[in-house]
């Protein structure tokens, strides 16, 4: 069974029509989900013009159908949406930016590293691995180094590795952070993170440092170093 | 051969009813998700009208819902070789089968575009719609547009005398007609701008509409 153009057509403008005019936020946001799922870039105008919903439901629906549709249109709107009061939806804008591979966001996004609600900071930082741009290290190792929420932290360690693993001088640079953490930092959360980084990129160098921390006063961080032997002697 | 009875055919037209008619909320949204299940189109009409003009929201989500799983149904039978479970059959064969079916199929009055069109106007065709889907239902042997524009007639009778929730904006046109000129022109020219060439009831509810403000 193929559907006309004017069946495609009739499901569209239901879809349309339920997302600018029906009372229910919950069936506009079902609308929206529906033009996401779809994923046609005909629907990037009208779910922006669905970014000033008064419910944030739908909002929150809304940006994230932009990123599954992943029209670069939408990357001014939702790098306006990631200083949004309300930190859900700055921390979907903050994924669906991800998605979307939008260098153009990187500059609003390191801001989100810093910001004081954990969930944003971790968000903005899922979307620079994606995005993987180098520029993004600097901040990313700062970040790294201050944080406190473990998410957070998994997060910044998770977009390094995605970063280390397609540009050259990052991945030495990074590298060189991360064992000096592993040798001289006195914050456990921070040791165990880094080893945890030097397990991902599987480095066969970093045994020595790793055999080093069987030692390691903290069992969490002899627990992420027997693990990154693992992948470093595969 | 006149007839060929299609199960799958009578079972949707069945649910279609139940979804318009039914009173009961529950009842309604099941009958929107099976017709989801069954990701027929020829229920478009009747989700699409659903959707748009339910009193129960849960109704509403779920017509949007079966319309989505419509729509992906054939992209994703695109991707795989052959549908797995549903029968495949062409329009062709269908019109072989059954002359009535092809004619519900040159019906969709479909809008394109039209999101600058007034609301009072979008809502109308949205009830038009709903109000065709429910009479082709009816009367699936109809064949000219003198035949359905009786069974129109018959039907709009009987919206004058019924407080329907449904037809907010056409019981107005049908009860005042002089009141609403302009609006039912719109109407009209709306539903001619995507008129379908053999769609006996598209050229039936004009004849319908401009009787009303002659």
């Amino acid at each position: 069974m193929t559907l006309t153009i004017d069946e495609r057509q009739t499901i569209w403008d239901t879809f349309c029509r339920t997302l600018t005019s029906d009372v229910n936020p919950t069936v506009r946001a079902k609308a929206a989900e529906a033009l996401g799922k779809l994923g046609n870039p005909t629907f990037t105008p009208i779910l922006l013009d669905a970014l000033a919903d008064r419910s944030p439901l739908v909002r929150h629906t809304v940006i994230q159908s932009l990123g599954k549709i992943g029209s670069t249109a939408a990357i001014p709107a939702l790098i306006a949406t990631l200083t949004e009061e309300n930190s859900e939806l700055s921390t979907a804008a903050a994924l669906a930016l991800g998605e979307l591979r939008a260098e153009a966001a990187i500059p609003a996004l390191l801001q989100t590293l810093t910001a004081p609600t954990p969930s944003i900071r971790s968000s903005g930082a899922a979307a620079l691995g994606q995005i993987g741009s180098p520029t993004a290290v600097p901040a990313l190792l700062a970040a790294w180094q201050i944080e406190s929420d473990s998410t957070a932290i998994a997060q910044i360690i998770d977009a390094l590795a995605a970063i280390m693993a397609r540009d050259d001088t990052s991945n030495q640079q990074i590298q060189t952070i991360a064992k000096q953490i592993v040798t001289r930092s006195t914050n456990s959360k921070l040791r165990q993170s880094a080893v945890i980084l030097l397990g991902k990129i599987a480095l066969a160098d970093s045994i020595p440092d790793l055999l080093e921390l069987l030692k390691d006063p903290d069992i969490n961080v002899v627990q992420s170093a027997i693990e990154a032997l693992g992948n470093a002697a595969a | 051969m006149k007839i060929t009875p299609e199960p799958k055919f009578g079972v949707i037209q069945l649910l279609c009813r139940i979804l318009l008619d039914d009173r009961d909320d529950r009842v309604r949204r099941q009958a929107a998700e099976s017709l989801g299940k069954l990701s027929d189109a020829r229920a478009i009409l009747a989700l699409s009208a659903a959707a748009a003009g339910d009193p129960a929201a849960q109704v509403r989500i779920a017509a949007v819902e079966a319309l989505f799983l419509i729509s992906n149904y054939e992209d994703s039978n695109l991707m795989s070789d052959k549908p797995k479970s549903q029968p495949t059959f062409s329009i062709q064969q269908v019109g072989n089968m059954n002359t009535g079916d092809v004619e519900i199929k040159g019906d969709q009055i479909g809008i394109q575009q039209n999101y600058n069109t007034s609301p009072e106007i979008q809502a109308t065709i949205a009830e038009l719609k709903a109000t065709l889907a429910e009479i082709q239902t009816k009367h699936p042997a109809i064949s000219t547009p003198e035949e359905a524009l009786v069974a129109i007639d018959a039907e709009f009778t009987e919206v004058k005398q019924t407080d329907s929730y449904k037809l907010v904006h056409l019981r107005q046109f049908i009860l005042e007609p002089k009141c609403h000129i302009k609006a039912i022109k719109a109407t009209i020219s709306e539903i001619s701008k995507h008129y379908l060439e053999h769609s006996v009831w598209a050229k039936a509810i004009i004849t319908y509409l401009e009787n009303l403000i002659d």
